[in-house]
């Protein structure tokens, strides 16, 4: 669906320019959930954007505005600021496609970084294909915590997958210098 | 905890879930949460996207297995790619992954993501939805109502299992769009229209462009603008109402019921699908009063106090009903 094909790979794009111009008391998890939701309806309301890049910009970008004005001493820099953002500056070169092969490699990369119960769960279920009951008997813990670990595994799963840039094959070392730069604490 | 990550928790929970199947109470459950709020939509598709995705580590299996507990599952040399799913996934996820698989061949194996199975999208009572899909139309849910969307390069299709929905189909000549009802199917090439489904009873009311409804039996019929369609016991019938009654049908839209001259019972069944209060008649001489009018569809006390009022009935409120008499 539009949403899933279009908005999400922007992901990545959309949070660097959160990280950069949002407030230190905003949560990225909120803002990003914030702006989505109102793509979401909007694209409901009016039909789909023709360039869902720059409309997720925009409307990433009123939403600071929004919330900036909102706020009981407003910042007029910070707002003139946003204002004058255009979207070829700030979300960056397009993204390309991945190919299947690429993407496997991806994800192996994030799999590797999961906490260890966490990765293992995912490992079982993803890669040994064991159903959420075997997987619980292999790792002689309960099915629930099964479901516990899936759940925290597919939301880290996400953070990286989507919120972080699909460069070409990283190393760790590469890796670790571009993930410092970026956000104050992941 | 912060919303946002109360939010998060629960689209995580939620796939969780929907990982080891969901209950029937699950799934209600699930498609009420969907409905309370687009931030648990767009998290849930968020997060559900991601461990689909994650699904190409199958391609990883090595030749020989884990080591197994007593009843062990797989031993065995690797498959190709997604075929290991089929051993372990449900009846309809199989069928799924054997389609997706379909596709992805047939199409060249470019495409990183394509959803080929239905989507499910639901409301719950009082609820309304509006979904953009991916070839620019746009669906949207009236309450208590469940539709699975499918479309892809090749096809357009969605499925009614229940309730009510409005469709505004971008026009696309090369890939006409397809609603299944049960068995009458719907299809238009760019048109707005309603679909209502009661059961087994089909309603098609048509406010611009042409609309095939096709029954069971294989009969069909072209309705145009004004024109309502209704498929019960396997029989087409086609009524020309206008287009503007049909739209004061859809005022559920936007969020209104508007009546001519119709029955109090009939008025009642309205509200009571887009309510969790229910309207109840207890006189049949009381059910025949006729009532014309728009009303918000989710004030049911406002029509309570109205009937009191205006038409001189009793009302009283008893738990979940509310009880109309003389």
């Amino acid at each position: 669906m539009w949403f899933v094909r279009s908005v999400l790979p922007l992901e990545s794009g959309l949070n660097r320019f959160l990280s950069r111009k949002m407030r230190r008391d905003d949560d990225s998890t909120d803002l990003r959930q914030e702006v989505y939701a109102r793509v979401y309806e909007a694209a409901g309301r009016n039909g789909l954007p023709l360039n869902a890049r720059a409309f997720v910009f925009t409307t990433a970008r009123n939403l600071l505005i929004d919330r900036a004005r909102r706020e009981r001493i407003v910042s007029m820099e910070y707002v003139a600021d946003l204002e004058t953002v255009t979207p070829v500056d700030d979300l960056g070169a397009t993204e390309r496609q991945l190919s299947a092969r690429e993407e496997l490699r991806r994800l192996q990369d994030i799999l590797e970084r999961l906490p260890p119960r966490c990765r293992e769960v995912v490992r079982l279920r993803r890669i040994e294909q064991l159903s959420q009951r075997e997987t619980a008997q292999h790792m002689g813990i309960t099915e629930d915590t099964v479901e516990r670990q899936l759940g925290k595994g597919v939301r880290i799963l996400a953070e990286h997958f989507f919120g972080e840039e699909a460069g070409p094959e990283m190393t760790s070392a590469h890796r670790l210098r571009r993930n410092s730069g970026r956000r104050g604490e992941v | 905890m912060k919303h946002a990550e109360i939010i998060e928790d629960a689209a995580a929970d939620w796939v969780a879930r929907h990982d080891r199947g969901l209950s029937d109470v699950e799934q209600r459950a699930f498609d009420d949460w969907l409905g309370l709020d687009t931030r648990h939509r767009i998290a849930w598709l968020r997060l559900d996207a991601a461990w689909t995705r994650a699904d190409r580590l199958n391609a990883l299996a090595p030749a020989s297995t884990v080591a197994a507990p007593r009843n062990g599952p797989r031993r065995g040399p690797r498959r190709a790619g997604g075929m290991h799913a089929l051993r372990r996934a449900s009846p309809v996820a199989q069928a799924a992954v054997g389609l997706a698989a379909c596709a992805v061949l047939a199409l060249g194996g470019h495409f990183s993501f394509i959803q080929i199975w239905g989507a499910p999208i639901a409301t719950e009572v009082g609820g309304r939805v509006i979904e953009p899909l991916a070839d620019g139309s746009r669906l949207e849910l009236n309450t208590d109502s469940r539709v699975r969307v499918s479309v892809n390069p090749l096809r357009r299709q969605v499925w009614l299992d229940r309730g009510e929905a409005y469709f505004d189909v971008a026009t696309d000549a090369s890939r006409p769009f397809v609603i299944n009802v049960g068995g009458p199917k719907v299809t238009v090439i760019g048109t707005r229209f309603s679909v209502l489904r009661v059961a087994e009873d089909v309603t098609v009311r048509v406010t611009e462009g042409a609309v095939e409804v096709r029954s069971e039996n294989g009969e069909t019929v072209v309705a145009k603008p004004g024109d309502e369609v209704t498929v019960a016991a396997r029989t087409l019938t086609l009524t020309a109402r206008g287009v503007e009654r049909l739209q004061d049908e859809m005022g559920w839209r936007a969020g209104r019921l508007i009546f001519h001259d119709a029955t109090l019972s009939d008025v009642a069944a309205q509200f009571n699908r887009h309510n969790s209060r229910k309207l109840r008649i207890t006189d049949p001489e009381v059910a025949q009063v006729r009532i014309g009018g728009a009303f918000a569809s989710s004030n049911v006390d406002g029509f309570a106090s109205l009937l009191e009022s205006a038409y001189d009935l009793r009302i009283r409120r008893s738990g979940d009903e509310i009880i109309v008499s003389r």
